[in-house]
């Protein structure tokens, strides 16, 4: 190593203005307020339209009305969009931290996809039907396509880099997502349980369903969080990152581990959502600047708001229908895309 | 893909795979003994007069002309082999069943059995186009038509031109998969130089219908909502418009479009409109609501706090069709083949809903 024997890491993160951690802690303040609103919004608006009394008495105790009973459906729905916003906002601050690519997200490193073809290869040719089952077989796809895509793209001599990663990850999407076709084409009963994946939703979720996927989330966090200060060395460069004492490879395991549950967990219950992973982290990191143990919770938070947020917009711009989520999220999505493209120009992190 | 058109409209899917929604419903159509069906129109075929050619149909592609009587008959998309094979005629290429087969042969059982009758199974069976994964154009081709019939079908403008490369075909009147069982009889029988003949099958399979309602007085009259409901996956429900062919055959069964439904629907040319679940009440004024499931389906739905709001779903005035299999197959795509078949099955489901309308 070149480095110096008496460099340290506060040395080598970039200086900050003296007066970034009040205002980090405003900001953090901040998303938390946008998570309430986001709940408020996602608790009082929908396809129906109910008074305020009914919002409040839906949720404390709802009578035999169906104004209360949406309202009452709607409980679930919010909790579910905070946890996989907030899964999928933290899995892509991981994905990003951890291969330097700034266009790290679930959906477009063939991740969700991964886990979604395992899960229809599990209820066409295994007959798994649970929701239990699913989660396993989209943690192992979850988890092949990682590997794969991060094989791919660490191809050749210059490594894993961000434009090498995301062409990685378009091409094993499209072949993984083609497998998916394959299979329900042949198998229209499969089609029929794999419907409402195809786009991810977060409605009709039941109080069983995510009390299943809960444990995998919380593990997935705390594996997360975990790696915060790891992956603030690897942002500074692999060999860098080794001369501070950051052991590199555990770091990358253990980092992929936590995306492979939030990722594969958030898929096994609402399916393949796209750009929540992308967009947060990069709304985050305007606030908090690089440091991952300011990013990780800001990324959660940010993530539940914005899905809960997209969730409202798709229960109320196609009145009487929905439109869900995850098809709101590709039409806000895209553009971000775009942007943090131009004005990257893909450029690492 | 495309046979799972014919139960479970969800808009996301169907938007992706709209063009090939087509291929998947394919109908056949075996009588059954107690029809009448072939009976009557076997000898059909050496009637038609030559004096009826050349024959130009119109349909939302544009005119079609046929100019001689097809010797040579190829159909594409759902059940519209049943009208040529009703009618005696033994096509020489058809759609290959995906969707209610059970037992995976590619025909649907009331097509079989009329084709068994016209001697045209085993060696002598039609081609089966396998129209999974779009139209098979090439094999279409290689059957050599003289006429490609597709009245009741979704073909798009592209398929529909393409298929006029390979001989003159017939498409849809208006609406994809919003043609009439009648419609598709008439309009593909007239391709034929059958039209008479046509006519004949379709007034025979009104009388028949006719029949099986006066046994069962409970259900005319009453309003329905035919929909596509899943409580564990979605937060809308999908309900066929007045314009698809399932749901016209349920108003030729005697009963009525709520007018919940009709009001949905509006000006659509979709076959299918969708609603949330939150406002599932607006169903307030149906008597049956018919929708596809299985033996547990009803008990969902009642204990769920939203769909458990609609009266019919209260009261168990509901019709569940199986998800699979050719019960639904035959009342999805319904043919002048079909429908004999699965009459009396289908209306005692309706009748037992009837009778707990209050």
């Amino acid at each position: 190593m070149t480095l110096s024997t008496t460099a340290t890491p506060a040395d080598l993160a970039p200086r900050r203005p003296a007066s970034a951690r009040p205002r980090r802690a405003l900001g953090l303040a901040v998303c938390a307020l946008a998570v309430v609103v986001a709940v408020v919004c996602s608790l009082a608006f929908g396809s129906r339209v109910v008074g305020w009394s009914d919002v409040v008495s839906g949720v404390l105790h709802p009578d035999d009305s169906i104004a209360q009973a949406a309202v009452a459906s709607r409980v679930p729905r919010t909790l579910l969009g905070l946890l996989v916003g907030a899964a999928l906002g933290l899995a892509g601050s991981v994905m990003q931290g951890l291969t330097r690519n700034p266009l790290a997200d679930p959906a477009l490193l063939g991740v969700s996809s991964g886990a979604s073809l395992f899960v229809v290869l599990g209820m066409a040719w295994v007959g798994l039907t649970t929701l239990t089952q699913h989660i396993w077989v989209a943690f192992l796809g979850a988890a092949v396509a990682s590997l794969l895509v991060y094989a791919i793209g660490s191809m050749g001599r210059e490594g894993a880099t961000p434009l090498k990663l995301a062409l990685a990850g378009a091409a094993t999407s499209a072949a993984l997502l083609s497998a998916v076709s394959m299979v329900l084409l042949t198998r229209t009963d499969v089609l029929d349980t794999f419907r409402f994946w195809q786009v991810g939703s977060i409605g009709r979720a039941s109080y069983s369903d995510i009390g299943q996927v809960v444990p995998f989330l919380v593990v997935g966090a705390v594996l997360a969080v975990g790696c915060a200060r790891g992956m603030d060395a690897i942002a500074l460069g692999d060999e860098v990152a080794t001369g501070l004492g950051q052991r590199v490879g555990l770091v990358r395991a253990v980092g992929g581990v936590a995306a492979v549950l939030l990722c594969g967990a958030s898929v096994a219950i609402a399916g393949p959502i796209g750009f929540v992973g992308l967009v947060v982290p990069h709304l985050a990191r305007a606030f908090t600047g690089p440091s991952h143990r300011w990013l990780l919770p800001y990324a959660a938070a940010l993530g539940a708001a914005l899905l809960l947020a997209a969730d409202v917009v798709g229960r109320v711009v196609a009145r009487p229908q929905e439109v869900e989520v995850g098809i709101v999220t590709a039409v806000l999505g895209a553009p971000v895309f775009i942007a943090i493209i131009r004005r990257q120009k893909v450029r690492e992190l | 893909m495309r046979s799972a058109l014919l139960r479970a409209p969800r808009p996301i899917r169907f938007a992706a795979v709209a063009a090939a929604a087509a291929l998947a419903l394919t109908a056949c159509s075996s009588g059954t003994d107690d029809a009448a069906t072939p009976a009557g129109t076997a000898g059909g075929t050496t009637t038609a007069a030559s004096d009826a050619f050349p024959v130009t149909i119109t349909s939302t592609f544009g005119d079609t002309t046929i100019e001689s009587k097809p010797e040579r008959v190829a159909t594409v998309n759902w059940g519209n082999h049943d009208v040529p094979i009703a009618l005696g005629v033994v096509p020489v290429g058809i759609q290959k069943s995906t969707y209610g087969d059970d037992d995976t042969d590619g025909v649907l059982p009331w097509t079989f059995a009329a084709l068994e009758e016209l001697g045209a199974t085993g060696d002598a069976l039609p081609v089966l186009f396998d129209e999974t994964d779009g139209i098979p154009f090439e094999s279409v081709n290689n059957t050599e038509p003289d006429v490609i019939l597709a009245a009741y079908s979704g073909l798009t403008k592209e398929q529909f031109d393409t298929l006029s490369g390979i001989a003159p075909t017939v498409s849809y009147p208006k609406y994809a998969w919003g043609t009439s069982w009648q419609d598709m009889a008439l309009i593909d029988g007239r391709a034929l130089g059958l039209e008479a003949e046509a006519q004949a099958l379709v007034d025979d399979v009104n009388a028949q219908i006719a029949d099986a309602l006066a046994a069962r007085p409970d259900v005319a009259g009453k309003t329905f909502a035919y929909g596509w409901i899943d409580p564990s996956a979605a937060t809308t429900v999908s309900l066929y418009s007045p314009l698809d062919a399932r749901v016209q055959l349920v108003t030729d069964l005697g009963l009525e479009v709520a007018p919940s439904v009709t009001a949905l629907a509006g000006e659509t040319e979709e076959f299918y409109i969708s609603l949330s679940a939150e406002r599932v009440d607006e169903l307030a004024d149906v008597d049956v609501l018919v929708t596809y499931g299985d033996d547990s389906t009803l008990a969902t739905l009642q204990a769920d706090p939203l769909y458990g709001k609609i009266p019919a779903v209260q009261r168990g005035s509901v019709v569940v069709m199986p998800n699979d299999g050719p019960l639904s197959a035959a009342t999805s795509g319904p043919t002048v083949l079909s429908i004999p078949w699965v009459l009396d099955e289908y209306l005692d489901k309706f009748e037992a809903a009837a009778k707990k309308v209050g």
